[in-house]
């Protein structure tokens, strides 16, 4: 996979692209601001983009502003931002053009290399991967949080997972529970929620998505 | 001696003394003005005993504010007297309140005040001013008059014309000429006369129409009460700024590192996983290095043991060699101490990075419930406080919000000596 990275911090920048090229991906540039990255990824069409959100020359949301504008560009262009802190307002941004393609991870997320580069690789093939913080705060921060309120724990929890783009499958293995449970608690969430059931999983977010207002 | 009378020869050709004479002349119609005001405004003051006429009140009072705005633009233009602006009564909330606010508004009874006393002295600078500029300007043009009443009498046949004075006519050219010369001498003294009135107004003006004592100290603590929270701010976003550039970052890499020594291990690449975690932990004494750094600058731990022992390790830690000198009597302010400590640190930084000093000296005295903060370098001077972006400015800023003062002695060439001077009127 050929990927543009854009990150301001050298030292993440220069880590990031070893620990790409280690798991077998193209590096094509490494760039350290938003208007090097919408000149990069023009350059050179890359099959994804991980950016940073703050860099210079204003420090607040470079990033996001120069991935949306790329994924205006280009729409379904996979981009996964790279972000020390979880914004709400930053994710629903990037998810109101559709989440089909896009993540959203914590900087810690990549200490476990295998996991963000399965969530990059999901992202790559036009799935979603959300940070189960970023998943937590749009819940918190949603206008429907009253309908949220109704979910058991354990619905919540299948909730968030199902938002960061897992599979039945997947999501039963990290509960440690049959994945003929976990259908009957996403059918309980569809019914409590009021939305139709979907067979496919990016829908799905979407559909929760959605419903939570992001 | 003909200097001076040179000067008084051309005095009453000075642009001065004619801006004046423009000032004398508005003063009669100005003091006209405050009259009716200063005269309506205690009218309507008496008659708002009955509440009724309450809410007019405070209009007058824009008025008079109005009229004191216009006197220091005459002050400005004519007197070149710079007058700074009171405040504003505050707007407040609801009716009752905009009317409690602007009838104590201090600057606005001021201006009343001086309108009142500017009435008499309005008509006596009127009079002086342009009364006797028009005076003498009668006398010398005497000759002039008297030709044209002398032309006009001869053609009506009327009687004599011309001045008298005890019998004494001056109806000759000759004669008339007594009067120009008279005329000559009050034109001479008319500057000097002129500027008698004016010497109470501007005493009046600076102490009436300008902010009070008490104004001016509000506005100085409204002032740096800002700087504060600015500073306070800007320092939360610095350490927000190191750390999450910094520290934060470091620790990401560091993990990065591990995790893909992990990965090596795991396919079996042994050489590469422990050249990665060489690196981690390289990485990893840089991280506690950083972290240290950054808890010096938000508070020295030497400063715990005291204001000498902070500055010791300071002037140890600094790049070229620094002598200390603390001489107090009592420790002062844990605030004041921090506030004197990162003074010293910045200035010895200023003097090794720009300065091109080779040593410096740092003294810490204290008189009269005054400390005094001595950073004197040997480099090449020539500093300023002034620019934007100036270290020493910001600098100054925050010791101003201290009520401490900075100053300055940079002469070219060096040396420079910087002065922090802060109350101390609490222990701790």
């Amino acid at each position: 996979m050929r990927v543009v990275v854009a990150e301001d911090t050298a030292i993440l920048r220069v880590g990031l692209v070893q620990l790409l090229e280690d798991e077998g991906h193209e590096v094509v540039a490494a760039v350290a601001d938003g208007v090097q990255l919408l000149a990069a990824a023009a350059e050179h069409a890359p099959d994804a983009v991980v950016s940073d959100v703050r860099m210079p020359p204003s420090h607040t949301d470079e990033g996001l502003r120069a991935v949306i504008e790329l994924r205006a560009r280009r729409p379904g262009l996979p981009v996964l931002i790279f972000s020390q802190y979880v914004e709400t307002q930053y994710a629903s941004r990037l998810l109101a053009g559709g989440s089909a393609g896009v993540g959203y991870l914590l900087k810690e997320r990549v200490l476990d290399t295998r996991d963000f580069v399965d969530a990059l690789e999901r992202v790559a093939a036009g799935g979603t991967a959300l940070d189960p913080e970023v998943v937590t705060q749009l819940v918190g921060a949603s206008p429907a949080r009253g309908t949220i309120d109704g979910l058991s724990p354990r619905e919540r929890e299948v909730l968030g997972l199902m938002a960061q783009g897992r599979s039945n499958a997947a999501i039963a293995a990290q509960l440690v529970v049959t994945e003929r449970a976990v259908e009957k608690h996403v059918a309980n969430i569809f019914l409590k929620l009021d939305l139709p059931v979907s067979a496919a999983d990016h829908r799905r977010v979407l559909a929760v998505l959605r419903h939570l207002g992001a | 001696m003909s200097r001076t009378i040179r000067r008084a020869l051309r005095e009453p050709f000075s642009a001065r003394a004619w801006r004046e004479l423009v000032y004398s002349l508005l003063s009669a119609p100005f003091a006209l003005l405050g009259l009716v005001a200063v005269l309506a405004t205690c009218v309507l003051g008496v008659l708002s005993a009955g509440v009724v006429l309450l809410p007019l009140l405070p209009l007058l009072l824009a008025v008079d504010r109005g009229l004191a705005a216009a006197y220091r633009g005459l002050a400005r233009s004519l007197l070149g007297l710079e007058i700074e602006v009171p405040p504003r009564p505050p707007r407040g909330r609801g009716v009752g309140d905009w009317l409690a606010r602007n009838l104590v508004d201090v600057s606005s009874w001021r201006a009343v005040g001086y309108l009142a006393i500017r009435f008499p002295l309005g008509l006596v600078q009127f009079l002086l001013g342009f009364g006797w500029w028009l005076y003498s300007l009668l006398f010398l043009l005497y000759p002039l008059m008297w030709r044209l009443q002398v032309d006009t009498a001869t053609h009506k046949g009327g009687g004599d014309p011309g001045l008298g004075l005890a019998g004494f006519r001056f109806d000759t050219w000759a004669r008339s000429l007594i009067l120009v010369a008279f005329g000559a001498l009050v034109l001479l003294a008319w500057p000097w006369v002129q500027r008698l009135p004016l010497l109470l107004d501007r005493w009046l003006m600076v102490r009436l129409l300008g902010p009070s004592a008490a104004q001016r100290r509000l506005a100085l603590l409204e002032e740096t009460r800002e700087l504060a929270i600015t500073q306070a701010a800007a320092t939360l976003r610095r350490i927000e700024r190191d750390l999450h550039d910094g520290a934060q970052a470091r620790i990401i890499a560091l993990g990065m590192r591990l995790g893909r020594a992990e990965s090596r291990l795991l396919k079996g690449d042994a050489d590469k996983a422990v050249e990665l975690i060489a690196e981690a932990r390289a990485e990893t004494r840089e991280i506690v290095q950083e972290l240290r750094e950054l808890v010096r600058g938000i508070h020295p731990p030497a400063l715990d043991a005291g204001l000498e022992a902070a500055l010791t390790t300071l002037a140890a830690r600094a790049p070229l060699p620094t002598t200390v000198r603390v001489a107090v009597g009592e420790r002062p302010q844990a605030a004041v101490e921090t506030m004197l400590y990162f003074a010293a640190a910045e200035l010895l930084a200023n003097a090794a990075k720009h300065a091109e000093a080779r040593q410096a000296a740092i003294a810490v005295l204290e008189s009269e419930g005054r400390l005094r903060l001595l950073v004197t370098d040997d480099g090449r001077g020539g500093a300023t406080l002034a620019g934007a972006g100036s270290g020493l400015r910001g600098l100054a800023e925050r010791v101003r919000v201290a009520d401490g003062r900075l100053t300055l002695d940079s002469p070219l060439g060096g040396p420079t000596t910087v002065t922090v001077e802060l109350e101390s009127p609490e222990r701790r």
